[in-house]
């Protein structure tokens, strides 16, 4: 089952509840039997509703509700440390940013805010091959791209005429910049080239929808604006080198073509990051290089 | 209080919307139905609350709702303990033939409540309300990337339990 296929049987099935009128008649009677309101606000702002009937039997949980009494100071203490410790569960495994990796195998990892990996996806059956080979939930970036790049499952896709993008998500300059580091530390490591881009949030949904990594979906964009006999859909099984390698020729084409048009409008990748996600751009070094 | 023709038009037109989500967090209907009622008699006191339009109203009576139906999860584990939860459970009353569903739609609802939530509500409101992840960061105050995560995750695990 597919993304579209699950959403259209999710809505088919939601489409098919329809709030009963027996219980807007008797909702609507409850409201017109309440006092008026005392005007008492909760903490979120939303008025505190008078206490009804409830239309689910409440006795059998009212019986057994019993007072305790118990230290305030104890409760105090235990509230504080039980908010401490959500605390830090809320700051461990809540995502701040994301890196996906386009090789052929495309890899997304979820970072929190102290850049550690809270969860790994594949956009890709190469991907999910990659990940089932490998554990690095809970490593630190640095170290997950290193138990990734020497695993046996990617370690096949980083030949010599290979081509990796990192592509970095995030609202946070600071971690940004921490994570543009490392993956271009990443690249120069590796015997083959790469980039390391910043992407707004707009493109990482968007290649999503499109089910790909950012890398792959803003290659694919970039040649399909070049050669609009392609679709996003063609390119989607295409490698990272492989598309960059099309959009070369393309590029080269389009400038024997058109000499006097003077310069091409061919913009590097790393600029189609569009609002607020454009920003660094490395080039890592390689044999295509310089 | 708000006007008795106020709250009877908002229940038409927006009383399957809360519906749905009170169903999405209760298996039992007699807890949705009293999570929908909670819902619209806040509203009909919320008469200091004004609205910009129709959907500003509607994402009001979403969060409500939800706010609702989850106060109304945590009040029943304090109270009874999970023994009783369980319990509970067990003793789902069957869903009423008149408002319900076949056995699709109880598989997508059963499917839905097996979610933590989040990404339960996130999910719902991306694939049955279409709201995007930045409008759905703007209902529940947390960050855009955070909802792209939840929505990610949820749908996974959705199309995990589904398939």
């Amino acid at each position: 089952m597919n993304d579209s296929q699950m959403e259209a049987r999710v809505k088919d099935a939601f489409d098919a509840i329809v709030v009963p009128d027996e219980l807007m008649s008797r909702t609507m009677a409850a409201i017109d039997g309440l006092e008026r309101p005392s005007g008492q606000m909760d903490a979120s702002g939303e008025p505190i509703a008078p206490k009804l009937t409830p239309i689910s039997s409440g006795t059998r949980r009212a019986k057994r509700r019993r007072r305790r009494w118990i230290p305030t100071s104890a409760i105090a203490a235990c509230v504080a440390f039980a908010c401490a410790l959500f605390g830090v569960q809320v700051l461990n495994t809540t995502p701040t940013a994301f890196v996906d990796i386009d090789v052929n195998p495309s890899i997304e990892l979820e970072l929190n805010r102290f850049d550690k990996v809270i969860d790994a996806h594949a956009s890709n059956d190469d991907g999910a091959a990659v990940l089932d080979g490998v554990s690095i939930e809970g490593l630190s970036y640095e170290e997950a791209l290193t138990v990734l790049m020497q695993s046996a499952s990617f370690a096949p896709y980083l030949d010599s005429d290979a081509y990796v993008q990192f592509s970095v998500v995030t609202d946070d300059s600071s971690q940004e910049q921490a994570l543009m580091r490392a993956s271009e530390e990443c690249i120069a490591r590796m015997p083959v080239q790469g980039s390391c881009h910043s992407v707004s949030s707009e493109v990482h949904a968007e290649a999503h929808d499109a089910g790909m990594g950012c890398g792959r979906y803003l290659a694919a964009s970039e040649l399909v604006q070049l050669d609009p006999s392609l679709s996003i859909e063609d390119c989607r099984g295409m490698s990272m080198a492989e598309l960059r390698n099309r959009i070369a020729s393309c590029q080269e084409g389009h400038a024997s073509q058109g000499q006097q048009g003077g310069g091409m409008g061919g913009q590097g990748m790393g600029q189609q990051g569009s609002g607020s996600g454009q920003g660094h751009h490395a080039e890592g070094r390689g044999h295509h290089g310089s | 209080m708000r006007e008795h023709e106020d709250i009877e038009q908002t229940m038409s037109v927006f009383g399957s919307t809360v519906w749905r989500v009170c169903l999405g967090y209760f298996r039992s209907q007699h807890d949705a139905q009293d999570a929908f009622q909670e819902t619209f008699i806040k509203y009909a006191q919320a008469d200091s609350t004004s609205f910009d339009d129709d959907e500003h109203r509607k994402a009001w009576l979403i969060r409500v709702a939800s706010n609702a139906c989850k106060d109304m999860l945590r009040s029943r584990k304090r109270e009874d303990g999970l023994a009783d939860a369980l319990a509970a459970q067990e003793a789902l009353a069957p869903t009423q033939a008149s408002d319900a569903p076949d056995s699709l739609v109880h598989d997508v609802l059963d499917a839905f409540r097996a979610l933590d939530d989040p990404p339960r509500l996130p999910l719902y409101l991306s694939i049955y309300e279409g709201y995007s992840a930045p409008e759905i960061a703007s209902m529940l105050d947390v960050p855009v990337n955070t909802v792209y995560s939840w929505i990610s995750r949820g749908k996974k695990a959705l199309r995990e339990v589904l398939s």
